[in-house]
């Protein structure tokens, strides 16, 4: 009993000097990596632009101004106006509380079926894997984005059924993701243990297996709401996405293409504002990926 | 049910194929028969070791044991209830009284999970204890395997081998069960920590009242804490006997090249090392006749043309055609 007593008391010591909070490792681990760093700036930016828009905005976001339509940008109107005298500038800030929200939303919705769909068939296997993933093979065998305009043709403008039609179009990634990731958790000894105390297949999957397979998942994400914010643009560009006059960057695009040569600034900036957003998106993700990758630790 | 001197766990001529899958449309190719015909009995507060090399089944036959592998065919007998048949919430409570302690303490934790959360899920699972009871269970288990009340908040990463092997054997006991299986719970750790291991493992033993089936690959490691070894070559159960017995008198010669191979005390002191030649063959297509006459030093023409009986002896078993 002695020597158990000293083995636990000296390691004791060992563990206390290293031993750090799960949280506090994350954040410095997430600090140390500039491109997540500079994402989660980006982020953060874009983030104020649509909480306070209001506030930032000189100009009403609706509001036309004919004798004032398409100037360049000057002291007035920062990025310009467009076809109908609008401030260039107020619809941008305006426009992200939008791509935020639709892009946000529509990965969630991708991510909850995608993450059950996935799980299931990783764990059960046999026919309800090939069932499943089955069904996800065929809809990843047609472009997203054409699958995207099948579904608002059904169903519709606007901007929530924008965020289902991305949803859904999405959903066979994650499910893929998740179905590859649970394959090679699932082997893991601490599931059998797990299993060998008691535990049912549903607690297996979401308590066992889900947590340990978050990482990737994290990762994807994140860079899916790049994805979910450019196909939102391009609904909007189509004129499928969000109605006019409502301030959206990829609608914007659309109705300034008449005039994108002589008022190029109408595409550019709505243009630049897509790109930053989803180069956010895409730095957060890749910082991400190194910041939870165990092997890198 | 039946009296306290009867056996706790039957093992009838259990067998365990997995198919070879291969060929363009996944078409069986093959079975790897990694149990082929097992049969044992343990008793109440026994400890049985179950010994063999790597690949030879024991610890598929101890997966089996807990229905946490399905038998392709054979029977186990928990109580004198047959555990194949068992409902789901037969099964529920069945894993109440049936615990598994695993090899590798570095994986059998969850990550995820702090070490009190891992000691307490099987409590609360099994509706066992719940609130401040729940947390005064998990100190005393703490307490029980040598650990502190503190390390319950800590993750499996900061601890050593032989910690997270406490940890595992905490688990185990949480739900207060009559039978463990040990699959090599001390293989992976130091040989400074295995003996504690050992110790607590005993210890438990004699203030639980726990029945052991205990799996290793060297007799060194269970011939101390087993009162019957039962030594398994190639998927087959070639002898079983008493602890002391086996040492002292090993029948078959495969347990003689086992116990040849325990290292001795004194660094002097003269071995007899029972080196075999060639590897285990393949269990795919394990040789005919006695599994074990392709490296038997005493195989003769018979042992190459059929397959010797598992058969009882002055209270041992053994298959050999040479007893």
């Amino acid at each position: 009993m002695e020597i158990q007593l000293k083995d636990s008391n000296t390691s004791d010591a060992a563990s206390l000097a290293v031993h750090k909070s799960p949280v506090v490792e994350f954040l410095e681990r997430f600090f140390r990596s500039n491109s997540a760093v500079i994402g989660l700036v980006l982020l953060l930016i874009l983030v104020a632009a649509a909480l306070f828009a209001p506030v930032f905005a000189p100009y009403d976001p609706y509001e036309s101004n004919m004798p004032n339509a398409l100037t360049a940008p000057n002291s007035a109107h920062l990025m310009g106006t467009d076809e109908l005298g609008r401030d260039i500038f107020s619809r941008i800030l305006y426009g992200a509380r939008i791509s935020l929200v639709v892009g946000v939303q529509a990965v969630s919705l991708a991510l909850i079926c995608g993450v059950v769909l996935g799980a299931v068939a990783g764990y059960y296997g046999g026919k309800v894997d090939t069932v499943i993933m089955g069904f996800m093979d065929v809809m990843l065998s047609f472009p997203s984005i054409l699958l995207a305009i099948a579904f608002m043709t059904v169903l519709g403008r606007g901007i929530d059924k924008a965020v289902i039609a991305i949803g859904i179009v999405s959903i066979p990634q994650y499910a893929r993701i998740v179905r590859s990731s649970v394959l090679s958790v699932k082997e893991n000894v601490y599931v059998t243990a797990a299993r060998a105390i008691g535990n049912g297949d549903g607690r297996l999957i979401f308590v066992h297996i889900l947590p340990n397979v978050l990482a990737p998942i994290i990762v994807r994400a994140t860079i899916g709401i790049s994805d979910a914010i450019l196909e939102a643009a391009a609904l909007g560009f189509l004129g499928l996405g969000v109605a006019p006059p409502t301030a959206e960057w990829g609608t914007m695009l659309g109705s300034g293409r008449q005039t994108i040569f002589n008022a190029p600034h109408i595409v550019t900036f709505p243009g630049l504002a897509i790109t930053m957003t989803v180069m956010a998106f895409n730095l957060l993700g890749d910082g991400l990926r190194d910041v939870l990758d165990p092997r890198l630790k | 049910m039946s009296s306290r001197d009867s056996n706790l766990l039957m093992v009838n001529d259990l067998r365990k194929y997995f198919p070879i899958k291969g060929g363009f449309f996944g078409s069986t190719v093959g079975t790897v028969k990694a149990v082929d015909g097992v049969s044992f009995s343990i008793k109440r507060g026994e400890t049985l070791g179950l010994v063999g090399e790597s690949g030879c089944g024991k610890s598929t036959t101890g997966m089996m044991v807990l229905c946490l592998l399905e038998p392709t065919s054979g029977e186990i007998l928990f109580e004198g209830e047959n555990v194949a048949q068992f409902n789901k919430s037969r099964l529920k409570d069945f894993r109440r009284q049936a615990q598994i302690v695993f090899q590798d303490p570095y994986a059998s934790l969850n990550p995820r999970m702090s070490v009190g959360d891992i000691i307490a899920e099987p409590m609360i699972l099994h509706g066992i204890a719940k609130g401040p009871d729940l947390t005064k269970r998990v100190e005393k288990l703490l307490r029980l395997v040598g650990l502190g009340p503190h390390h319950g908040r800590r993750y499996p990463h900061e601890f050593s081998g032989g910690q997270r092997q406490r940890v595992g054997i905490a688990r185990a006991l949480a739900v207060d069960p009559k039978l463990i299986v040990c699959d090599e719970p001390v293989s992976a750790l130091d040989v400074s920590i295995q003996s504690q291991i050992l110790n607590l493992l005993v210890e438990l033993q004699q203030e639980m009242g726990l029945t052991y089936l205990f799996i290793a690959h060297g007799l060194n490691v269970i011939k101390h804490i087993s009162d019957r070894i039962g030594v398994m070559y190639l998927g087959k159960m070639v002898e079983l006997a008493g602890g002391d017995e086996l040492i002292t008198d090993p029948w078959h010669p495969y347990t003689r090249t086992l116990i040849s191979a325990i290292p001795k005390p004194q660094p002097g002191q003269k071995s007899n090392r029972i080196v075999l030649q060639g590897d285990v063959p393949s269990p795919a297509n394990p040789p005919n006749g006695c599994r074990f006459h392709t490296r038997c030093p005493e195989c003769t023409e018979i042992c190459t043309l059929t397959e010797p009986e598992f058969k009882q002896r002055n209270g041992r078993f053994v298959a050999c055609h040479h007893v």
